[in-house]
């Protein structure tokens, strides 16, 4: 982040939570004290950007991470379920090639298609990684919208 | 009347993180019905496909809001964030 607009963000967080935010040398000396810190000002953040009309930016990124975030805390259910589909579908076109159950159509190859995607979403798009990018999208547009708020 | 408008289910966050999560989560599923359905009949697999998808869509939105505050800092245990990011890491158990 540029040194300036840092500096900013730290003088507005002073002015809003009525304490200064640690310096680098304190928070390397007690980083749990600047944690609570750091935890304080995200909740006053998150509290005082609620208004959806007034900060549509926020509500848009605050969205977007939930959307990831959700779908990450889903991860195990999402795979375990795109997994076992996947088999059945297999299995079933196994059946159909052994001459067992009907000839499989379009429609069982396109069913087939959106599992197997599915599963590699799941497994592949799904990530810590993912999840951060929006993270760190919503953190930017929530400390960019503190520079219109007032202390109260 | 605003307010209940931005508190119902289906509000702009209920739809795009909590529903739209349920129905990828369960649309492998809703395909397997769908093409175990077809094996019997055209019209039952249109039938039993999208209500499948409906259902258990409708049940894990309910589920996903009710475990979303349960969950929130499933996040920050993904991984140690570094000192720089700490800055990031304060919105990230909302």
């Amino acid at each position: 982040m540029n040194p300036y607009t840092l500096a900013r963000y730290h003088t507005k967080a002073a002015a809003l939570l009525g304490k200064p935010l640690p310096t680098a040398e304190q928070e390397g000396e007690d980083p749990d004290s600047a944690d609570l810190v750091y935890e304080a000002y995200g909740d006053l953040l998150r509290e005082l950007t609620r208004d959806r009309k007034t900060y549509p930016l926020v509500f848009q990124e605050l969205v977007n991470y939930g959307f990831r975030r959700n779908l990450w805390g889903m991860k195990a259910i999402g795979t375990a379920i795109a997994a076992l589909s996947t088999a059945i579908q297999v299995g079933v076109a196994v059946l159909a090639l052994l001459g067992k159950s009907r000839q499989p159509g379009a429609g069982d190859m396109a069913f087939l298609l959106v599992d197997v995607f599915m599963l590699g979403c799941w497994l592949f798009l799904i990530t810590p990684d993912w999840v951060r990018v929006a993270a760190e999208a919503y953190a930017d547009r929530l400390l960019a919208a503190s520079e219109n708020l007032e202390p109260k | 009347m605003e307010k209940n408008k931005q508190e119902g289910f289906l509000d702009v966050y209920s739809r795009n993180a909590r529903l739209k999560v349920a129905l990828l989560v369960i649309l492998p599923l809703s395909g397997v019905v769908g093409a175990i359905g077809l094996n019997f009949s055209v019209a039952m697999g249109a039938v039993a496909s999208p209500l499948s998808a409906v259902g258990f869509t409708l049940l894990l939105a309910q589920l996903g809001g009710t475990l979303e505050a349960r969950n929130s800092p499933i996040f920050t245990s993904c991984g140690e964030v570094s000192r720089a990011q700490r800055s990031f890491a304060i919105v990230m158990a909302v």
